[in-house]
């Protein structure tokens, strides 16, 4: 089976012996916000079934339960409990033991360092906009960028997304593309912050068991495409009734966007290609810790007006 | 000839504001080099030995030799501990 998908211009082609790979490597694809397209692909995954091999090589990353190894033709494999994909230049092709369900993470490793060869780099960062101007909301899972972007959504900002964006080089200055879609919250923490959208949560295959998706128009009527960000905003939850900025220098900022980078877990070619674009993003916006207040939730108006006074 | 090498797994980022970053790979560690520590780290890199990197520095911030070479050496020592340069 096979089939083409879009995403931001760049066509992937999806190939698999089987329905279940397919439609669960289209399914993920389409996770990341890529649609259905014609046209030559840029990119190739490809599936077959098969017992997964054993590559001898120079291991160069480790990622989850699996690890990158560069064999001695210069190929580079992610290899796994039940799968084995193997990269070289614009294709990757991947063994799935025969009845398992491609992992997310794997698949999500591959697509990360075949778009970064192309140049576009990931983060895991939530991003909001107001026009061309954007904030990156960079942190850990559980630092709050789901809670402010769903909360600066509410108050009119477009949302690319509440998790991982994708860096690129644009004529305008260093820019950030929407990667994963949508707004995904603990269903507990989303009755507590925002009990006006109670019941409108459901759950998302593909996303953390414990995080729901927020079934809303108002906010897919506010998906932006990308941003040029003007800000990079560390949110830490305060516990304070009003929300503040401190004001981080470039380093510090430069230093935040690579401990969210996932650099640790690629292949250290493109590493200096992928520094210069984080520094030219810290270099090009103003970085922030936000001290989260519950003015977020209680008077997100408030909190909108010190973002956008910092997105221009 | 020089006293020291980068280390082989360190990528060093020039900032907008004149400062850079060091990343330390295999610990995913980052060090930030204010302008002073820039100018060493570019000595090294180029081949310099640590007097001439030194008398660099004295000549760009009027500084005597022997205290130029204090700094550097003081700052070549920390890089080491750190795994950024090894001796050449």
């Amino acid at each position: 089976m096979t089939g083409l998908y879009a995403l931001h211009g760049l066509v992937f082609r999806v190939e698999a012996h089987e329905e279940a790979a397919f439609s669960r490597t289209a399914a993920i694809l389409a996770h990341f916000g890529a649609l259905p397209a014609a046209g030559e692909p840029d990119l190739e995954l490809r599936w077959g079934a098969g017992a997964v091999p054993v590559v001898e090589g120079r291991e160069v990353a480790r990622h989850l339960d699996g690890r990158a190894v560069r064999d001695a033709s210069g190929a580079l494999w992610l290899l796994g409990p039940i799968t084995a994909c193997r990269i070289e230049g614009r294709v990757a092709r991947g063994v799935l033991a025969p009845g398992a369900e491609l992992p997310l993470h794997v698949l999500t490793w591959v697509i990360v360092h075949q778009l970064r060869a192309l140049g576009w780099y990931t983060v895991h960062a939530g991003a909001i906009a107001r026009g061309e101007a954007g904030c990156l909301v960079v942190g850990e899972s559980g630092a709050g960028k789901s809670t402010l972007t769903l909360a600066m959504i509410r108050e009119g900002w477009s949302l690319l997304s509440d998790d991982s964006v994708l860096l690129r080089h644009t004529p305008a200055g260093p820019g950030a593309f929407a990667l994963r879609r949508g707004v995904y919250l603990e269903p507990a923490a989303a009755a507590r912050t925002f009990p006006t959208l109670e019941g409108r949560w459901h759950e998302v295959p593909l996303v953390e068991a414990v995080k729901h998706g927020l079934d809303a128009p108002e906010v897919a009527a506010r998906q932006a495409e990308r941003c040029l960000p003007s800000a990079v905003l560390f949110p830490t939850r305060s516990g304070q009734p009003v929300s503040r900025l401190e004001p981080l220098s470039t380093g510090e900022t430069l230093f935040g966007l690579v401990q969210q980078s996932r650099l640790a877990e690629l292949d250290s070619d493109g590493v200096a290609e992928h520094m210069r674009l984080l520094a030219e993003v810290a270099g090009a916006a103003r970085g922030y810790r936000l001290h989260a207040g519950t003015d977020v939730f209680e008077a997100p108006s408030r909190v909108s007006a010190l973002l956008a006074e910092v997105t221009r | 000839m020089s006293d020291y090498r980068p280390g082989p797994d360190v990528v060093c980022t020039p900032l907008a504001d004149g400062s850079a970053s060091l990343l330390h790979l295999p610990t995913m560690t980052c060090f930030e080099l204010n302008g002073t520590g820039l100018a060493i780290w570019e000595g090294v890199q180029a081949g310099r030995s640590s007097a001439e990197i030194a008398a660099g520095l004295a000549e760009a911030h009027d500084l005597g030799v022997a205290e130029a070479a204090d700094v550097v050496a003081e700052f070549a020592a920390d890089l080491v501990a750190e795994g950024l340069i090894v001796p050449a």
